[in-house]
């Protein structure tokens, strides 16, 4: 499965702390999500200049996993965020 | 960091402000009368003026000890049910728009909602969620739960272990202290429950009230020890308990939240600070008195863990 070319956030968005999570406010559709320690990691990632390589990346730095393991979990957690309309579509 | 990644999403509902209907016409005309009661919520009332004798019966009966003998505090605005070709029609603020009923019981139903958002507007420094809440040894459980899902049979339940009754349906916490203000309207249980129901079939079922005496219902605003979020599955052979993340609680409570959604950033961070103190939990049952017995076993088991550690401390 291919990923989307440097995921970005879109614009709008509220981002909440909640202890090591976090959750964001999207006023527009009226739609809250919460995400876990990881899913934050990668959402703080999704900022259009990271490939997916370079989030695996990134995260094999702070998990110690290696990236072959973490890729499936980033390209899974990036088609969440695309299906909740969370990132710009022109990272699609 | 432990690795496992996954959001957990809702879609929140608009709510805009109501505009009439239910009705059809043609019932018996009601004798008209004037008179006012007040519905006092901490330093607030909102004053209901009812021209229906009916309705103030119905009234009165749901409103429980929430109904205050004359008028104290803030006024929060007031409410006016009149009788108009044949309708019992209920008029409040602007905001609240105009509704309309033919059944006095939905009528009192409306009142009490309308109540409930003029004291939201009021008191907007607290959370406003639907559930039932009840108290033991000074600390508080919440259920939030959507209609069928059980709050206020666990609720009754809970009762019998000798828990105090502090809401049916609607808490209103501050997020700041954690602490869940009394809120007793009149509680009501469904009845004809058999096992193996579905949650559609379980909304069907008819609701009688449960008259508790004063000595058992709350008077003061109570922590909150643990937030249970129900879920009835007729199929659950025992009582199942997920302890839910707080960023997932957050979301949960939204659910629940019975704020308007222009005020939602507000309500989200007092959410968060909410969740930051207080557990959430999923509970997944079949039958109330094994719920109930559960959420009193887990109640008892943090007191002793609480007791041990202030004895060390």
């Amino acid at each position: 499965m291919t990923g989307p070319d440097k995921p970005c956030q879109r614009t709008g968005l509220i981002h909440y702390d909640v202890l090591n999570e976090m959750v964001l406010y999207y006023p527009g559709a009226a739609q809250a999500a919460a995400f876990n320690e990881s899913a934050t990691a990668i959402w703080a990632l999704c900022d259009g200049t990271h490939t997916v390589d370079d989030i695996c990346a990134e995260l094999a730095q702070l998990t110690s996993l290696p990236t072959t393991q973490l890729r499936s979990d980033v390209l899974n957690a990036l088609e969440q965020l695309r299906a909740l309309d969370l990132l710009a579509s022109d990272s699609a | 960091m432990r690795w496992s990644s996954c959001a957990h999403s809702i879609s929140l509902p608009v709510i805009q402000p109501k505009t009439a209907p239910v009705s059809e016409p043609g019932r018996d005309a009601f004798a008209p009368s004037a008179e006012t009661v007040y519905v006092r919520f901490e330093s607030h009332y909102v004053a209901v003026e009812l021209g229906i004798p009916q309705l103030a019966a119905s009234f009165r009966a749901s409103i429980g000890q929430l109904l205050a003998a004359t008028p104290h505090g803030i006024s929060a605005g007031s409410l006016k049910a009149s009788l108009e070709n044949g309708r019992i029609r209920i008029v409040g603020p602007a905001a609240l728009g105009v509704e309309q009923f033919t059944d006095p019981t939905l009528a009192a139903r409306g009142l009490l909602h309308g109540v409930v958002k003029l004291l939201m507007t009021a008191r907007p420094d607290l959370l406003w969620i639907h559930g039932g809440v009840a108290a033991h040894d000074g600390r508080a459980l919440l259920l939030p739960a959507t209609s069928g899902n059980g709050k206020s049979t666990l609720i009754a339940e809970l009762l019998k272990y000798g828990w105090i009754y502090l809401s049916d349906e609607v808490a209103p916490i501050d997020p700041v202290t954690c602490r869940v203000f009394p809120f007793p309207v009149t509680p009501h249980m469904r009845i004809g429950h058999q096992p193996n129901l579905s949650p559609a079939e379980v909304r069907k079922l008819a609701k009688i009230r449960i008259d508790i005496g004063k000595e058992m219902v709350g008077a003061v605003a109570v922590p909150l020890e643990r937030i249970y979020f129900l879920s009835y599955q007729q199929l659950a052979v025992s009582v199942q308990t997920v302890v839910s993340s707080p960023g997932q609680s957050v979301v949960e409570m939204l659910r629940h939240s019975l704020s308007a959604w222009e005020s939602r950033d507000a309500e989200i961070c007092g959410l968060c600070e909410l969740m930051r103190q207080v557990p959430g939990v999923h509970l997944r049952y079949a039958n109330a008195h094994d719920a109930a017995a559960e959420l009193a076993h887990a109640h008892q088991r943090v007191k002793r863990q609480s007791g041990a550690t202030a004895e060390f401390s």
